[in-house]
């Protein structure tokens, strides 16, 4: 069982990149740890239990085919983008010189 | 033209007859959209080109060409994708975010003629069962505007409900759909996974997510679950064609009831009712049998995992880079951060943190394996059960409409679900079907009672849900 009382809610927030407010932290410090108990009552049913790893309904890829035409639908997509440049969805530099964020 | 009550076998009489024509039913629902909708927030947009939509309806009525829902006006949640049409999820992460293209059901709704009215509230991402958790302010019964008229699929609810379209789509991910369909009056039907494309429906949780539709008879609910159903191979946990040729209707004899699991937390006069209609089912020659679900009762647990762990694995897409919000940051981390931070609501948040954590390290064996491993139990049961009976009964919900509100604790709202998860995580159908009313104060709130088939066994629903049907007039 887990001691749910120690969840660290930041460091949630922080590996799902959320911002969370001060106001909604204190919050969901009580929230998320009473939904955690509720669910760990999963816990009472016989520790046998396997997930079925093969089960009779399977994902079914597409043929790794072209499906269309190249840059058919390139100008609707990035009209949707917050910040392009050109043919390009515009982003801030992800990697930096010396120290990784 | 009185379209409160208008069926689509009606509406499809009526207009191939040409006493009225598409234009004039699809401006009769305009009008009744102008009055009522100020007041209930059914629908978060009305297209401008809905009068265009009818004139092309009529056009195919005219030519001879015309299919089963030509020309009828119907209202789609805010998560089903129509190209070039605004699709929210009711969130502000995608406020102003115009459709690239059309959903698989969409295209086939297109193909028939149907007459998109507009795009209907919601809770933000489908998370809710009240409407309440929409971005853009709640949806309200049309019985008594003081309550909820469930959700997370209330906007296309309220749309049929008060006579502001035919029919509606919705998606059904835990009783997104059964749910509202009860506390409104309707029908609403869960199809078996993967019989109706997920390809072009905002996801919630994959596994569980089945786009279904509301109408105001059993006999619409085929009509349309036959316009939209079919392999589809852009969802690849579509069902192969031959599946979709339906299972021809079993003859239905033995009802079963899992009396032990539906006695817990219901309203006693909700209990009152759904005996009564059992036994007029019996009357009609039915047998009543009480059966075993014994993992039941752990359902709405394993699906607050599953749903969650789903649910925040299919959020991470918004990243404010890509389409949508994007809120200015320092860096591209930051950017994501605020973005989402601002952009989720509180709801849609909890879920993302908590499926966060069932699957983070250390904890996903304890929580969302196991969970997994639970779901497979629960599946057993309902196989086991369909061994001796032919469909399970149960209520859809334990109450009726509940008060706006009234259910802020997050784990009581989760609870509104207790029936009808169980079969999202077994991937069967399940239909709701009106079973009359129980009174509120001065009001005869509207319940659903809810039939369970087999894996591809929506005829028998069909046929259950008209015997009900038949029986819940009198």
């Amino acid at each position: 069982m887990t001691d749910i009382q120690k969840v660290n809610i930041q460091a949630l927030a922080d590996l799902a990149r959320l911002a969370v407010n001060e106001e909604d932290m204190k919050r969901l410090e009580e929230q998320i740890p009473a939904i955690l108990s509720f669910v760990a009552r999963i816990q009472e049913v016989a520790a046998t239990a396997e997930p079925d790893m093969d089960p009779a309904h399977k994902n079914i890829m597409r043929e790794d085919a072209i499906a269309h035409e190249a840059g058919a639908f390139t100008d609707t997509l990035l009209s949707a983008a917050p910040r392009r440049e050109g043919d390009y969805v515009k982003v801030p530099q992800v990697i930096k010189g010396g120290k990784h964020v | 033209m009185n379209i409160s009550n208008l069926t689509i076998a009606e509406a499809r009489r009526a207009l191939d007859a040409k006493e009225y024509s598409a234009v004039e039913l699809a401006q009769a629902h305009l009008d009744a959209i102008a009055e009522k909708n100020p007041e209930l927030n059914a629908y978060l947009e009305v297209y401008d080109d809905v009068i265009e939509q009818a004139h092309a309806a009529d056009a195919m009525i005219a030519r001879g060409g015309q299919k089963p829902l030509t020309g009828i006006p119907i209202a789609i949640k805010d998560n089903i994708l129509i190209k070039g049409k605004r699709a929210s999820s009711a969130s502000k992460i995608l406020e102003g975010y115009v459709a690239p293209y059309d959903a698989t059901v969409i295209v086939r709704l297109k193909e028939h003629g149907a007459v998109f009215l507009g795009r209907t509230n919601m809770d933000e991402f489908a998370m809710g069962s009240s409407t309440e958790n929409s971005a853009f302010e709640r949806t309200k019964h049309p019985l008594d505007t003081a309550r909820v008229p469930g959700g997370s699929s209330g906007g296309s609810a309220v749309a049929v409900s008060a006579g502001l379209a035919v029919a509606a789509l919705g998606s059904d991910t835990g009783g997104s759909v059964r749910q509202p369909a009860a506390f409104c009056g309707l029908v609403g039907l869960k199809p078996t996974y993967g019989t109706v494309s997920r390809f072009g429906l905002m996801a919630l949780a994959s596994s569980l997510d089945q786009i279904s539709p509301f109408t105001r008879t059993v006999e619409d609910a085929r009509i349309t679950f036959d316009a939209i159903r079919g392999h589809d191979g852009m969802d690849s946990t579509s069902l192969a064609e031959d599946f979709s040729k339906r299972k021809a209707g079993r003859q239905i004899q033995t009802i079963g009831v899992p009396r032990a699991f539906t006695s817990q937390g219901v309203d006693p006069d909700v209990l009152e009712r759904f005996e009564k209609m059992l036994d007029t089912l019996k009357a009609q020659g039915y047998a009543i049998r009480d059966i075993d679900l014994p993992h039941c009762p752990y359902a709405l647990a394993v699906y607050y995992i599953v749903m969650p762990a789903e649910a925040s694995t299919n959020l991470a897409r918004y990243d404010g880079m890509r389409y949508g919000l994007s809120v200015d940051g320092v860096d591209s981390a930051d950017i994501h951060k605020k973005t989402r931070g601002e952009g989720f609501g509180h709801e849609v948040r909890r879920r993302i943190l908590i499926g966060t954590f069932v699957l983070s390290s250390g904890y996903s064996d304890a929580y969302y394996r196991k969970a997994t491993a639970v779901r497979d139990l629960i599946k057993g049961d309902f196989d086991r059960a369909f061994a001796d009976v032919d469909v399970i009964a149960t209520p859809t919900a334990p109450t009726p409409a509940f008060r706006a509100g009234e259910k802020e604790d997050p784990i009581a709202m989760y609870a509104a679900d207790i029936f009808t998860i169980p079969v999202n995580l077994a991937g069967i159908p399940g239909i709701s079907v009106p079973m009359g009313t129980v009174q509120r104060g001065d009001t005869e709130l509207p319940l659903g009672m809810q039939f369970i088939a087999p894996h591809g066994g929506e005829e028998s629903l069909f046929i259950l849900g008209a015997a009900m049907e038949k029986s819940a007039l009198k």
